[in-house]
């Protein structure tokens, strides 16, 4: 590092220090309740000497620095944990309110799986008996209500991350403000040589609150604050302060935008406001697209077996579930669709008259998932589509502009991917049989859109039936199994948000401990203890290995199935 | 180095961890269940939500054998009467075609031969809790007298199958319709049956002949009839006790998941108790008395 | 059978050790969270000893049921607390670990900062010293 300015004169240095130390005496007198003050202590030393390539040069008495900028640093590492702690608990508090509908109360989903199942397993035994056929329809409808109801829990979850994030965005603002006349009153006592600690104290506080507000970065120059978010949106600089503005974005959500308009939503990290935008925009949208892919796919796999079957009419079997034409509410609007018991496809087709299609109903529950369904909605997707997931062969044959009729036709091989179909895409457009404009990315949601650059019309995707199908990627797992990992995304990210919150609270302690203590008397005591600090933490985390370990040693106890 | 004199967050912070811990402790003693939200144990949340519905359907399967497995029994002691009542018919009627018996001997083993057709057609007629064995899944009692049909009775049930889910992925078919071991075209029992009894009032005997060698075919065909139901007791019982094990494994793989022992939660509720005690005696010497009284001391 | 007698002792002192586990790592960061060094060193130490006591369990009780021939039964009940038990050591370790990330990456930038200050400097007079303009390398 660099020498600061070394060439001050002796005596300039001891004149400001006397002046220093009696101002930071009043200052502590008066001040001792104001939070965020800190202790200002005057020390003085010996200069270091300083070697340069002309010698050893002497220096007279100066105020030790060394306090302050290490308080400086305590300040950075303080408002980044702010940030951070901030964003974990507004995560960590949505997830706790998200995680009660996965929880087991007799009217989630595994609930409703649970009585489903069990009562088809009742229909084969008796068959033909209005009462057992019409325990499937009142569990299919319990079934469909747990959806219904996880569904909308999800959505609230997303409703409430929405409003957080425009009091959120007022609060910074109001913040920034303050902030901007803060820095001007220092800017001003600095210019005039005054002692302005307690106004310095105020603004390092605003700050610290700002921070737990959304993350920032702070630099300054000058005696200058400038502070902008993570990404660079300027918030103050100097006295002036920039606000940011919400607008309704088309998914119903409110964008956040700078001071100039332009949207920043997806820059913002850390704090309230980067927390609520995380589990509104990508969290909470990840599960309900789990969630929506699984009701469409069961639906359509137990439809498929009852249209395999007859019912106790003769007729064949009509489709037990609707679920919504929007894939983005299929489980929302999951219903049963029959109340009549005889509609039960009990009976399979064929020859020897058997009531065998009982077990095709519910092997809809016991076997995997199919990967492609045909149905006249739009698709949603148990993992989100990339460009490298696999188009199964005849799949796709032809892509129709729902507002021109005009058709590209792309066969699906056994290599094919959305990236090749991409690909095709684009050479149709450069040969001139596509519009020009038209693309295929991706929503948020993970589904293929196509989209031309006139109308951004979303395309529909047509299943090699002709009948307008959807992309799937190939779920492979039983809707118990596929629930169950649902499930443990929800639990997971709730544990994460809440250890997090609360190991940063503990550091965040530590910091602020550190901040209105005064450690070591010199540089090479305090770093050493620092050291010893650091041995300490290395030392600790050998041992966080070794049980993380245990728990797979434990299983040779006998005495625990660990996880 | 300077005391840090403001101690008031680190006491705050002690507070709060303690009630939580006091809140789990309570949450655990009322349950008892250490596992009430998916953030406790993701994985045995996730891990819970199959062994539920895997338990839900053992004990439905459990349920379907054990009535299925009556009606099972039922039949095949049923088939074995028949076979039974089958030999005598066919003893008789290798007697009666021995040419040495008098016209009113005939009909003597006419009446007898008569009387088995009845008691074959009530086994026919087996019913278990209202429900009829051997009638496919129709409702209506299998084989009613009916003077227009050749063997004077008429089937009234249908030909389905029942396949019994006893297992994921695993269906066990449970009956053989009437129409199959009574009255096949090929080698019908009651037709057989008042065949002879015509051709012994007629004194018939290429016809007596005729009659008990069928009759003779006849046993060995429902002996394979009666064998299907047995083997399916064997694979219903064999299945139960599969179940049952299923069961207890279930249940124990649940108590390593989410169980908590009660007493272990009595000693984390005490143990919170007394540090939440400790705490805010500590706290209360150091925060004004404003303060404390917003403070809520656990029930 | 006598041995029986021997396993559950083994578990009740697993069960010790676990717990007694699981409030050292509590006090470790209560200490961290009050820059208590010699506490924190304290903690570790005791941590040391009881993982190494921990990691030695399985090796006894497979030495046992060698001797023995058979696994021998453990009392179901006891074993459902070592399961608890263990559930909440590794739910306290995972917040630990992420103390232990937070504090310690502190601790390196402050160790970066004191090292860059063993150089030569002196500095600007004036009374705004709280604000530098300063860098060290991380």
């Amino acid at each position: 590092m660099g020498g600061l300015n070394a060439t001050l004169s002796i005596g300039m240095q001891a004149l400001d220090a006397a002046q220093g130390a009696i101002d930071a005496t009043s200052n502590n007198i008066a001040n001792a309740d104001t939070a965020g003050y800190t202790e200002e202590v005057v020390q003085f030393s010996e200069n270091p000497l300083s070697q340069s390539e002309n010698g050893v040069t002497g220096g007279g008495v100066t105020m030790d620095g060394i306090q302050s900028v290490q308080d400086e640093l305590l300040d950075v590492q303080i408002q980044q944990q702010t940030s951070q702690e901030s964003s974990a608990s507004t995560e960590s508090a949505s997830l706790q309110q998200i995680q009660t509908y996965f929880t087991t109360t007799g009217t989630d989903i595994a609930s409703a799986l649970t009585s489903f199942s069990s009562s088809l397993a009742a229909l084969s035994a008796n068959p033909t008996n209005t009462a057992t056929q019409q325990g499937v329809i009142s569990s299919g409808k319990e079934l469909a209500q747990a959806f219904n109801t996880t569904a909308s829990g999800l959505q609230s979850a997303q409703t409430s991350a929405n409003g957080l994030v425009t009091t959120t965005v007022a609060q910074i603002n109001t913040l920034t403000q303050q902030i901007a006349q803060l820095n001007g009153q220092v800017g001003q006592l600095t210019a005039s040589g005054q002692n302005d600690s307690s106004a310095e104290d105020q603004l390092n506080e605003a700050v610290v609150q700002l921070a737990g507000l959304t993350g920032v970065a702070v630099t300054q120059s000058d005696g200058e604050d400038t502070i902008t978010t993570g990404n660079g949106t300027p918030l103050v600089m100097g006295d002036q302060s920039f606000s940011l503005q919400t607008s309704t974005g088309s998914d119903g959500f409110q964008q956040v935008l700078d001071s100039n308009g332009t949207n920043i939503t997806s820059t913002i990290q850390g704090g309230q406001l980067g927390g609520a935008i995380q589990m509104r925009d990508q969290v909470i949208p990840g599960m309900l697209s789990q969630l929506n892919s699984l009701a469409s796919q069961f639906s359509s796999s137990f439809n498929a077996a009852q249209t395999e079957g007859l019912d106790s009419n003769g007729n064949q079997g009509q489709d037990f579930f609707t679920t919504s034409t929007d894939s983005n509410n299929a489980a929302a609007d999951m219903s049963v669709s029959i109340s009549d018991p005889s509609l039960l496809a009990i009976n399979s087709v064929g020859s020897t008259n058997s009531n065998s299609n009982v077990a095709n109903l519910s092997a809809a529950l016991t076997e995997a998932l199919p990967s492609n369904s045909a149905s006249s909605a739009e698709g949603t997707t148990s993992a989100p589509l990339t460009a490298s997931t696999a188009l199964t062969d005849g799949s796709v044959t032809s892509i129709t502009d729902s507002a021109t009729g005009q058709t590209f036709s792309f066969t699906a091989g056994a290599s094919s991917t959305i990236a090749s179909l991409q690909a095709a895409i684009a050479s149709a457009v450069a040969a001139g049989t596509l519009s020009a404009g038209t693309s295929l990315s991706f929503n948020t949601a993970g589904q293929a859109v196509i989209s031309t650059t006139t109308s951004g019309d979303t395309l529909q995707v047509a299943s090699s039936d002709s009948v307008l199908g959807e992309f799937s990627s190939t779920s492979g797992q039983t809707p118990a199994k596929s629930y169950a990992s649902l499930v443990f995304d929800v639990g997971n990210a709730a544990s994460n948000a809440s250890t997090q919150a609360t190991a940063i609270g503990t550091t965040l302690l530590q910091l602020t401990d550190q901040q209105s203590s005064i450690s070591g008397v010199n540089i090479d005591d305090e770093t050493a203890n620092l050291i010893r600090f650091q041995t300490a933490y290395q030392a600790a985390a050998r041992i966080v290995s070794t049980i993380q370990e245990l728990n797979t040693v434990t299983m040779d106890m006998g005495s625990s199935q660990s996880y | 180095m300077q005391i840090n004199s403001n101690t008031t967050p680190d006491l705050l912070a002690d507070l709060q961890r303690s009630q939580a811990s006091l809140n789990t402790a309570l949450q655990e003693v009322a349950t008892g269940r250490s596992v009430n939200v998916p953030s406790d144990n993701p994985a045995a949340s996730a891990a819970m939500v199959e062994n539920t519905i895997e338990t839900g359907n053992v004990d439905q399967y459990t349920k379907n054998i054990s009535t299925v497995l009556t009606t099972v029994e039922s039949a095949s002691s049923a088939l074995g009467n028949v076979v039974t009542a089958l030999t005598q018919a066919v003893s008789l009627g290798t007697e009666g075609a021995n040419g040495t018996n008098s016209t009113a001997n005939l009909q003597a083993m006419a009446t007898q031969v008569q009387g088995i057709l009845s008691t074959v057609v009530s086994l026919a007629n087996t019913s278990v809790a209202g429900a009829y064995v051997f009638g496919g899944t129709a409702n209506s009692t299998p084989y009613t007298a009916d003077a227009s049909s050749s063997t004077g009775y008429t089937y009234n049930g249908n030909s389905d199958q029942t396949s019994v889910a006893v297992g994921d992925n695993l269906s066990i078919q449970v009956n053989l319709p009437g129409s199959q071991i009574f009255s096949s075209s090929s080698n019908s029992v009651l037709g057989s049956l008042s065949s002879l009894v015509t051709a012994l009032q007629n004194g018939d005997t290429s016809g007596i002949e005729t009659a008990t060698n069928s009759l003779s075919s006849a046993i060995a065909t429902v002996g394979n009839q009666q064998a299907f139901y047995t083997n399916a007791e064997t694979q219903l019982n064999s299945q139960e006790t599969f179940l049952q094990q299923d069961t207890v494994s279930l249940a124990s793989q649940a108590t390593n998941l989410v169980g908590i022992s009660l007493s272990t939660a009595a000693t984390d509720l005490t143990q919170a108790e007394t540090q939440n005690s400790a705490v805010l005696a500590a706290t209360a010497k150091v925060l004004p008395d404003t303060l404390l009284n917003y403070l809520q001391a656990p029930s | 059978m006598s041995n029986t007698g021997a396993v559950d002792r083994d578990q009740r002192e697993h069960l010790k050790t676990i717990r007694a586990l699981v409030r050292e790592l509590d006090r470790a960061m209560l200490a961290i969270s009050r820059n208590r060094l010699s506490e924190l060193e304290d903690s570790v130490a005791e941590q040391e000893i009881l993982t190494a006591r921990l990691r030695g369990i399985p090796g006894a009780v497979r030495d046992r049921n060698d001797m023995h021939r058979v696994a021998l039964p453990i009392d179901s009940h006891l074993a459902k607390e070592v399961a608890a038990a263990h559930a909440e050591l590794q739910q306290r370790n995972r917040v630990y670990e992420a103390v232990l990330r937070h504090s310690g990456h502190s601790a390196s930038l402050m160790v970066s900062l004191l090292d860059s200050f063993r150089g030569n400097f002196s500095e600007a007079s004036g009374s705004r010293l709280r604000h530098q303009t300063w860098s060290c390398q991380v």
